[in-house]
């Protein structure tokens, strides 16, 4: 609002000189008050709500961007009780666990490009196969099993065991080397993707890193990328690390105590995920880096967890509105406070009127469906009236009678609405409040405008879309609506003002051109005036 | 009332004081208005006020607490207009001093026939989907002037103002509702992609994906502590809404209890009331659009009158043909009892028609309230999912979309009549108007042709 007259402010001194000319069109001090106070609260009504959206938007803007993570308060709590047999490894030990991986590092290296000619002959299918019969039996294989089971699809089971069978000896040195490691669970589940795409790799790697990609992903990796699909690199992390496994399927288990559902619907969403490639770079990429904390939601989102405490508070009050929903239901039937509420009204005084203010809209609102009904029949009728020579006698009484049952209809509003006149006046004379006379908007149309006269449903309703175009299209629509409500109120107050300034004699041509503009055209397009007066 | 009734009443009013936790309210209140004392009056205009407020939204908002006068008037007002019909109540004196047993028994009144409690509970509920209201009821904003406020025009002369700039303000309107649109659309596009992105992270099955508010839980936990506390004494006030129901009904019998109370009051006092006839008439001094009522009532009167006018016209019009037809038919029809038989059913069927279209639209549900967005994949199997009977009410995208194309033709109709109303006055001003003659602009049919007829030449 204030900056709107700002602007307007800025845009008069420009105008100035235009204003000077000759032919001026002014509204009268009043009638321009009503209606620029109409405009502008209209303008500012607009503005809020962008206002509003806009801040809203700032929220979804930074959820798409990246993210820092910080650690969620009781997964941290999950993960430090996980965490009982590890006394935190000292800065000493990690670094001599470091020396000694860059030394299996090495080895693997070494070991890798001799797989890498020979994976490259083997089929997919045998390497399962291979991985189902060789597989090892490491100290986490059981939660492992578990952990794919629930959660995994069997394409990503696949790629697991084939990583698994191509480096069947190695498995166990290596969890108890990378053990103290891989105990720290901050470091491990928050490790996440930067945001640089990852090239498919060539046999450079770094030597931390190494150790932890198994041979065949780098393989697959280096090979092509249409593999990469294959290989679920999501849960390559969290697979392969024992402990971390650990705590993520203790983590599922809670879940699954509180309600089986999510673990069974992400089958379908990690299948589809739409950054598997990128997770499967990721993979790669993270272990040659060190971990970055920046999170994305387009590639990480499907791997995000609700807090305990949330899901825990959220499930109990779905339940609760469930409850409560059905004891609405079933309130017509049994109305406990029925008797009171018929012996207080039986003592209400006779001077009140029939209806409420709040009964007479309503009925006055459904009249005015009931007329928008009829008169809609009515156009029908005369549409086909052209023709009716072609009808057969009995469409012809069927209309006829249609017709007089129309015009029963009318008939009853019009009495109808000759009682809720009545009533509408003894109102008048009770309540004798008048907009014009009181101050405050506190007494002045409490319910003039309020947002929703329907009682809440008490639930929770959904709303299912299919497509961002539908959801556009709503908007659209919406808006749309909002718009003509506005315009209608906007077009009946211009007309009752504008119209009777052209009444008299000596207005400009300029005002009526300005005021055709506005009244036909929605302020769209303008009419053409030409001077005839030159003419001999 | 025996021990027993008296615990579970007090029990029952405890927990419809836990419903109603926001708001302060004190059970003593309750046992104090029975007997009309008057300490309990300022509290239950209080309470009356605040629950009005919160039920009744926005506009109330610059409603001044502090001054109990104000209050008492508000809380007056909203009564007249849901109907309560005791004049005790209207004539309570404004400084708040007594008649705490009259508000006690409106209050429970309002409880039961505006269905406070489940109002109180739907309005601040803790929404942490993604919502978006479908219904077009708030949209219906009255143009109101404000009447206070001096706007100052910059194009003003000695207190006249250019017409240019109210065009300008109006295109300036215009704009911005186009700019709010391109915002509306980003916002979309983020919300389906948080929306795709985060599938399957949902612990309900129905929703399966998170919503903005839970991503950024997820983003900002320090924010989960605040919404789980929200979400929790929500819960407690649920608990108290379902611990309410299973006692109320020894509140109602109890009310029943006042309410004799009172009566018994009022006779022993007959004598003495002195209740003027004048003071009567006048019982509220506040503004519910009566005159804005009253003048709907007089333009719905005449278009109504208009219209049957019509159709009288064209029945009779048509019952006239269709007694000739008849006549003639008569000597063709070989089956006279065939005919009655045809006739019957027709009528039949007419008048089943006419009575479903237009004496159960007060059962006509339009669509309200707020629904939570929720992205289900065609390909997933759309209502398969949702568990019917757990009483969550689902729509389709598809549904809303086609009952506010409706809404749309209905009100681009009734803009078009006014602007062709305005047209045709203007018109006529027109061809009074000396030496100008007005070339009005091509309607836009008119541009859709020359568009289209230029494009078939190139």
């Amino acid at each position: 609002m204030d900056r709107g007259r700002g602007k307007a402010g800025r845009g008069a001194q420009s105008l100035t000189p235009f204003l000077s000319c000759s032919y001026l069109a002014m509204l009268p001090t009043d009638c321009a008050h009503r209606l620029l106070s109409i405009l502008n609260w209209a303008q500012e009504d607009c503005t809020e709500q962008k206002k509003q959206l806009e801040e809203h938007l700032s929220i979804s803007r930074a959820l798409i961007g990246e993210w820092t993570i910080n650690m969620l308060e009781d997964q941290k709590q999950e993960a430090s009780n996980e965490n009982e047999h590890g006394d935190e490894p000292s800065p000493e030990e990690c670094q001599d666990l470091e020396l000694l991986n860059k030394a299996l590092a090495k080895a693997l290296k070494i070991r890798e490009s001799i797989l890498a000619t020979g994976s490259k002959v083997q089929g997919d299918a045998k390497g399962v196969e291979k991985g189902a019969d060789k597989k090892p039996a490491p100290m986490s294989s059981a939660v492992h099993q578990k952990f794919t089971c629930k959660e995994r699809t069997p394409k990503s089971i696949k790629a697991t065991l084939r990583s698994k069978a191509l480096e069947p000896i190695k498995n166990n040195s290596r969890y108890l080397l990378k053990a103290p490691y891989r105990t720290d669970p901050e470091r491990k589940r928050i490790r996440v993707v930067s945001a640089i795409k990852l090239q498919p790799r060539g046999s450079k790697s770094t030597g931390k890193g190494a150790v932890k990609t198994s041979a065949p992903h780098k393989i697959k990796v280096s090979n092509s990328a249409d593999e990469l699909d294959l290989v679920q690199g999501y849960n390559g992390p969290e697979v392969m690390d024992s402990p971390f496994v650990e705590s993520v399927g203790e983590d599922s288990e809670e879940t699954k105590e509180l309600l089986s559902g999510p673990e069974r619907n992400l089958d379908c969403p990690a299948k589809e995920g739409m950054a598997e490639s990128e997770m499967t770079q990721r993979n790669s990429k993270e272990n040659a880096l060190p971990p970055p904390n920046i999170f994305t939601l387009k590639e990480q989102g499907v791997t995000l967890r609700l807090p305990v405490s949330y899901r825990t508070a959220y499930l109990k009050n779905a339940r609760l509105w469930e409850k409560s929903y059905l004891h609405q239901k079933n309130r017509a039937e049994s109305a406990p406070g029925m008797q009171f509420i018929q012996r207080i009204q039986e003592n209400f005084d006779s001077v009140m009127p029939a209806l409420s203010p709040a009964m007479l809209k309503e009925e006055v609102t459904y009249l005015t469906n009931t007329y928008t009904l009829i008169n809609q029949e009515l156009e029908a009728e005369q549409f086909v009236e052209e023709d009716t020579d072609f009808l057969s006698w009995e469409d012809e009484y069927s209309r006829l009678l249609t017709l007089e049952g129309l015009q029963n209809v009318a008939s009853d509003c019009l009495c109808k609405l000759q009682e809720l006149r009545e009533v509408a006046e003894r109102h008048m004379k009770m309540d004798y409040g008048d907009c014009s006379k009181i101050s405050t908007h506190a007494d002045c149309a409490v319910f003039g405008d309020q947002k929703c006269r329907v009682v809440g449903s008490m639930t929770s309703p959904l709303l299912f879309y299919s497509s961002v175009q539908e959801l556009k299209e709503i908007a659209a629509l919406k808006l749309r609506v909002q718009v003509l409500h506005q315009q209608l109120a906007l077009q009946t107050v211009l007309a009752s003002e504008l119209l009777p300034l052209l009444d008299s004699k000596y207005y400009q041509p300029l005002l009526y051109r300005a005021i055709y503009t506005l009244l036909c055209e929605a302020g769209e397009q303008f009419p053409v005036l030409i001077r005839d007066d030159l003419s001999d | 009332m025996s021990r027993a009734t008296n615990g579970r009443l007090k029990e029952a009013i405890a927990a419809l004081c836990r419903v109603l936790s926001g708001l302060g309210v004190n059970p003593e209140t309750f046992r104090q208005a029975k007997f009309n004392r008057p300490e309990a009056t300022a509290e239950f205009w209080k309470l009356l006020c605040c629950l009005l407020k919160e039920v009744c939204g926005a506009r109330t908002r610059d409603l001044n607490d502090e001054n109990i006068d104000a209050q008492i008037r508000f809380v007056k007002s909203i009564l007249w207009y849901y109907g309560y019909g005791n004049l005790d109540f209207y004539c309570l004196p404004y400084d708040g001093s007594q008649g705490s047993r009259e508000l006690l028994l409106v209050f429970s009144w309002l409880l039961h026939t505006q269905h406070m409690l489940e109002k109180l509970l739907e309005v601040n509920k803790i929404r942490v989907g993604d919502e978006i209201s479908v219904c077009t009821c708030d949209a219906i904003k009255t143009v109101r002037c404000k009447s206070n406020e001096e706007i100052a025009s910059p194009f003003s002369q000695q207190g006249k103002t250019d017409i240019r700039y109210l065009q300008w303000l109006n295109g300036k309107l215009r704009f911005c509702w186009r700019t709010l649109h391109t915002v509306q659309l980003e916002e979309i596009a983020l919300l389906h992609k948080i929306h795709l992105y985060t599938r399957g992270c949902h612990i309900d099955p129905n929703i399966n994906h998170l919503s903005v508010t839970e991503t950024d839980l997820l983003k900002q936990p320090e924010n989960c502590n605040k919404l789980v506390k929200l979400l929790e004494s929500e819960n407690s006030r649920l608990k108290a809404y379902l611990e309410w129901k299973r006692l109320e009904s020894v509140y109602w019998q109890w009310m029943e209890s006042v309410l004799d109370c009172k009566l018994e009051e009022a006779r022993s006092l007959q004598p003495q009331d002195s209740r003027n006839e004048n003071n009567t008439l006048q019982i509220a001094g506040f503004c519910h659009g009566n005159i804005h009522t009253i003048g709907e009532v007089e333009k719905l009167n005449s278009s109504l009158v208009t219209l049957h006018d019509e159709l009288q016209e064209i029945v009779s019009c048509r019952k006239l043909l269709w007694d000739e037809k008849v006549k003639a038919k008569e000597k063709e029809v070989p089956n006279m009892r065939d005919f009655c038989g045809t006739i019957m059913k027709i009528e039949q069927e007419v008048k089943k028609k006419t009575d479903l279209k237009y004496h159960c639209t007060h059962n006509k549900t339009e669509m309200h309230g707020s629904y939570r967005l929720v992205f289900k994949d065609v390909k997933a199997g759309f209502t398969r999912s949702v568990n019917r009977e757990s009483g969550i009410h689902v729509i389709k995208a598809t549904e809303v979309i086609s009952e506010l194309q409706r809404k749309e033709v209905k009100l681009e109709k009734e803009l078009k009549k006014l602007q062709e109303e305005c047209r045709k006055k203007l018109d006529g001003i027109a061809e009074s108007m000396d030496g100008v003659i007005c070339i009005p602009p091509p309607t836009k049919k008119q541009i859709h042709i020359e568009k289209r007829g230029k494009g078939d030449l190139t």
